[in-house]
């Protein structure tokens, strides 16, 4: 065996260029398929993240009965923290769940205003600012101001609704709105910021403000219409589900809450489902397609050296020796080339996992107004950066098999003829 | 001439070197080609279902009314029995049909509930023509003529109504009057809508026309043309001729009228982008590759043929031409397996329930199956590109392996 | 909220009959109700009980009225310090914690918005009703142990009423209304309001008890209560000015 494994690394040396292209081959190979998986991962996000934002979270804990009445904005069914004892230890207690990364409350009313004789309906949200700023990329859309700040009677409003309103920055306005109780009631806030968002809903028909302000006017105390929370990815918003069901059900005897993942909040997002089979199955086609290169690779490389082949049989190697010795080789070089390919295609999708790609310029022009993000963050993930250094190990490690077998099959005269 | 001979020669010569290389090439098309058609067919039925349940492809009505389309009102109607529209019905010949719908706001009631919704007075034997609606009837059928409505199965489900009971829809007509109509629920439909799933309620045009008092009036024209991508030129020479005519009306396709599923589906278009980047990449090192270990292979050969006199210019062009051979090759048979797969997609497609667990939701057709689209320009485009890619990729690695010294090469053994 | 129909149907027993001799056209029965719900000046405390499928808010308020202009105040804990003013076609409102007062106009008066079952739109009817339907005596029945007349409305083409009609019951003697059934054009019985408990205060009937009930959804119904009338009141000038709003 040592003897194999000598002969089998004098052999990589002496040629010295193939192996090098070999590895390459089998380096960028792996190092494509493992961003690729990461690149689409990032894709698929960004796509939904408008909704995950915006809309339904990676998982969301609503009262049971709110879903139905959600359209309504129903004040009724509201979330009041673990035994109703409010909702911030909720929150804590959530974020301090393995896989949450954040966790923000929501109190979402319908109000409306009525500066000159026109009725402007609008939906507000109360927040707890600074975590909204981190959920959502809210903060960036400030085009003039600043976001609202706790225990103060302000908002902030998208560009669109502050036209409709015919109001700048600054101004006072007066809104109506019915409170938990079905009282109809108004109260001013001073206009703090404007946001201008490619969304419909967050310009033209969303204002801001502190959830305290909004538990204050709409006379509930402590507690939300919703909790969204923000897990890793997508995918893992599924996987942390069943955990935070069982928090729930620990902390809170009254059965009053369901946890959704994104996918049931919002039934548009089961397309993010398929679209994530049919990139599986893109994926897999990917592997076929690496796995075909480096084939490619390895059978030319023994064809090459049919000659030498038949030079050992010659010398009294068996045909198992050779073949192992052939094995021994493609299994150094593909745990070379995967590795460098590992390395290299995790680093890279670590790295515009932080970055992220702004293709806007490839975008201007294609899409006006949008539901997208035109920045994409490549999901970086350690078992995929594993997973394609194995596959790319026992993909050559294989595919030397079989041309190495028909190599050494040969009869020692033919293999020695082939020039 | 001769050097193409010989590049063909060594084609044949080698191969099998030949068609492992062209197949990385065909594999790498093929797949750019399914995935291509699945993401049309996913677009293709997103945009479809909007444009079979909703918007039509084409829709005329009142600039005011448009322009107040949300609160459904009562005001700026048209009148059904019109001879402008007849007269565009008649003059068009990629008109396939054509219908009228009146909407109003009401709420309805199951006696201790009542929700916001909204009516839509529809002619039943005409959108049969138009929409898909039914072919969304999960339960009991088509709406008839007569005091009949069909609701979303979110709606039903909320209001605890099934088939055969009778629901009260309460609005007011224009003089702010209120009426009630009680209709029999004839159908429930199952959507990939949410929106009609849970806010629309349909039932008879004339039912509607009567309870308010609005007697051959509509809300706007709905029409169905030949295929969605006349629609864009259509509305532009209609509002041409309104305006002429000095008409208060206005035409409008349907990309206008379903701005936020359109979005979605752009995006798709971005995700393609990423996928050929991808496939191409891989399919361009495989070529490389195999460029460059062919060089290393046949250094002998090269030393050879240099020694015969030939040129390095033409070596590397032997090289080149035998790249742009097997890149058609590749290319050929990527795009006949793309061909048949795509035919596979576009008629069998790939079952849904399979992907995400049995819930039909959004966007998708109730069979559960998602269908490739048919998209030409992938097939020409992707024909063309491979072999321009197989033939440019292989310049760099030829000149490199013809700029070997002879003699070494000769004695590489 | 239609404090005005409620409180208004006072019994003004104006005119001395002697009970059956005369015959009385239904406008004039509509007429003697229909003058006496505008209240040249009165100060009303009342209550309003709203029961929304089987939950039940209360709202109190006092309310000044001098013919077409009315002011109103609530005083119950929830809604302390919102104020109403009512002139001629005009209807603002004020909250304690908004800063300005609030125009309501057009589209929200329609709209049953203190979670009643009256709405706004029903109370800014100033329109006598007699120009806005057609009015017919159907009968003369007995009602809760009252001698009635049963007078059948329906509405004038082209009206802007909510309701397309309405059976009234009005008492023969005390000249007020007792219940009051409102139909949609369909002919299906939207609502009702019957009036529980009539008393006679400074020489006038009224009634003081009203509750109101949806007939379209179950347990819902909205009940008025008159918990006292002082009929003309002092009332100082500009009372019914945006100013005392605030």
């Amino acid at each position: 065996m040592k003897f194999l494994m000598n002969l089998a690394g004098r052999n990589l040396f002496r040629n010295k260029m193939r192996t090098i292209i070999s590895i390459i081959a089998i380096a960028i190979a792996v190092m494509v398929v493992i961003f690729a998986r990461g690149l689409v991962l990032g894709v698929l996000n960004s796509s939904f993240s408008l909704y995950v934002q915006y809309d339904s979270g990676h998982i969301r804990i609503i009262d049971e009965q709110y879903d139905q009445k959600e359209k309504l904005l129903s004040l009724i069914h509201p979330v009041d923290g673990f035994e109703g004892n409010g909702i911030m230890p909720m929150i804590e207690k959530l974020e301090a769940e393995n896989g949450v990364e954040l966790a923000i409350p929501r109190l979402r009313f319908g109000a409306m205003a009525s500066p000159d004789d026109e009725i402007v309906r609008m939906m507000g949200w109360g927040v707890l600012p600074e975590k909204e700023m981190e959920f959502t990329e809210i903060e960036s859309k400030l085009v003039e101001g600043r976001m609202v700040e706790m225990g103060q009677r302000e908002v902030v409003m998208g560009k669109g609704l502050m036209d409709s309103l015919d109001r700048v920055v600054g101004d006072k306005i007066t809104i109506l709105y019915k409170n938990s109780f079905d009282a109809f009631k108004g109260s001013t806030f001073k206009i703090v910021g404007k946001v201008d968002h490619y969304l419909p809903l967050i310009n033209d028909r969303l204002f801001y403000l502190p959830i305290d302000q909004a538990q204050r006017i709409l006379l509930m105390q402590d507690m939300a219409t919703e909790i969204l929370l923000e897990t890793k990815s997508m995918s893992a918003a599924q996987e942390i589900e069943p955990q935070i069901e069982n928090l729930i059900k620990s902390q809170d005897g009254r059965n009053k809450y369901v946890v959704q993942n994104w996918g049931e909040a919002n039934p548009l997002l089961k397309l993010f489902d398929v679209a994530k089979y049919i990139y599986n199955v893109i994926y897999i086609l990917l592997l076929i397609l690496a796995a075909i290169v480096v084939i490619n690779t390895m059978v030319m490389i023994v064809k090459e050296r049919t000659q030498e082949i038949g030079m050992m049989q010659a010398l009294g190697l068996k045909s198992k020796e050779i073949l192992t010795m052939f094995i021994i080789e493609g299994t150094f070089m593909g745990l070379v080339g995967s590795f460098i390919g590992a390395v290299a295609g995790g680093a890279l999708t670590k790295y515009l996992a932080v970055v992220g790609i702004d293709y806007t310029q490839v975008l201007e022009g294609t899409i006006d107004e949008v539901f997208m993000n035109p920045m994409i963050y490549p999901v970086y993930n350690l078992e995929n950066v594993i997973f394609g250094f194995i596959l790319g190990t026992i993909i050559t490690a294989l595919t030397c098999i079989i041309p190495a077998r028909r190599a050494a099959n040969l009869e020692p005269n033919d293999a020695l003829r082939d020039i | 001439m001769f050097l193409t001979k010989l590049a063909i020669k060594n084609l044949t010569r080698h191969k099998k070197r030949t068609i492992i290389t062209a197949l990385v090439i065909s594999f790498g098309i093929f797949i750019f080609l399914l995935s291509d058609s699945l993401m049309i067919g996913l677009r293709d039925i997103s945009l479809d279902n909007n444009i079979n349940l909703e918007t039509a492809h084409l829709q005329i009505m009142e600039e005011d009314y448009w322009n107040e389309k949300e609160e459904s009102p009562l005001d700026y109607l048209l009148k059904e029995n019109n001879e402008v529209i007849n007269k565009i019905g008649n003059d068009y010949s990629n008109i396939t049909q054509y219908t009228s719908r009146l909407k109003f706001t009401a709420t309805i009631n199951n006696g201790q509930e009542e929700y916001p919704i909204t009516v839509i007075g529809i002619q039943p034997q005409k959108e049969i023509d138009i929409f898909e609606l039914e072919e969304y009837v999960l339960e009991g059928e088509m709406l008839r003529t007569g005091k009949y409505a069909m609701i979303g199965i979110s709606l039903a489900n909320m209001m605890g109504f099934e088939i055969g009971d009778y629901v009260t829809l309460l609005f007011k007509n224009k003089e702010g009057t209120f009426n009630t109509i009680d209709a029999e629920l004839q159908g429930i439909l199952d959507t990939p809508n949410p929106m009609i799933n849970e806010m629309h309620v349909y039932v008879p045009l004339s039912l509607a026309q009567n309870s308010l008092n609005l007697e051959n009036k509509v809300s706007k024209f709905l029409f169905r043309l030949e295929n969605r991508d006349q629609s864009v030129e259509m509305a532009a020479n209609l509002n041409k001729e309104f305006k002429q005519d000095n008409l208060k009306i206005k035409a409008y396709h349907w990309e206008q009228l379903s701005k936020e599923v359109l979005a979605m589906v752009r995006q798709g278009n971005v995700e393609n982008l990423v996928m050929l980047a991808i496939i191409i990449l891989l399919a361009t090192v495989g070529v490389i590759n195999t460029v460059i270990l062919a060089a290393l292979e046949r250094l002998e050969e090269i030393g050879m043929m240099k020694a015969l006199g030939l040129k390095s210019r033409e070596i590397v062009y032997i090289f080149v031409i035998e790249s742009a051979g097997i890149g058609i090759i590749g290319s050929t048979i990527g795009v006949i397996f793309g061909a048949i797969g795509v035919y596979l997609l576009k008629n069998i497609g790939i079952s849904v329930s399979a992907m995400t667990g049995g819930t039909t939701s959004f966007g998708m057709p109730i069979a559960g199956r998602i269908y490739g689209g048919w998209h030409p320009e992938a097939f020409l485009f992707i024909f063309i590109f491979g072999i321009i890619i197989s033939t440019l990729v292989s310049i760099l690695p030829a000149r490199w392996g013809a700029k070997k010294d002879p003699v070494k090469a000769i004695y590489h053994r | 909220m239609n404090f005005k129909k409620t409180i208004a149907l006072i019994i003004l027993s104006i005119f001395i009959f002697s009970s059956s001799v005369f015959a009385i056209t239904a406008e004039e029965i509509i007429n003697r109700r229909d003058d006496n719900e505008y209240l040249k000046q009165a100060r009303v405390e009342s209550t309003m009980i709203i029961n929304n499928a089987g939950r039940e808010l209360e709202k109190k308020m006092v309310s000044l009225i001098e013919g077409d202009k009315a002011l109103v105040r609530f005083t119950n804990p929830m809604d302390r310090g919102t104020k109403f003013l009512k002139r001629d076609d005009n209807l603002w409102m004020f909250f304690p914690d908004a800063e300005d007062v609030v125009k309501l106009s057009g589209h929200m008066l329609e709209r049953g918005m203190m979670g009643s079952d009256f709405s706004y739109k029903d109370m800014m009817e100033s329109e006598k009703l007699t120009e806005l339907y057609n009015f017919e005596v159907v009968g003369e029945v007995e009602y809760n142990g009252r001698p009635c007349y049963k007078i059948e409305a329906i509405k004038e083409e082209g009206a802007e009423v909510s309701y397309y009609k309405r059976i009234a019951w009005i008492d023969k003697e005390r000249f007020i209304g007792l219940k009051e059934e409102l139909y949609a054009e369909s002919g299906k019985l939207l609502k009702v309001a019957e009036v529980t408990e009539v008393k006679e205060i400074e020489g006038r009937w009224y009634p003081i008890r009203t509750v109101m009930e949806n007939k379209l959804r179950e347990n819902t119904s909205t009940t008025f209560v008159i918990n006292s009338i002082e009929f003309n009141p002092e009332i100082s000038e500009g009372t019914f000015s945006l100013e005392s709003l605030q």
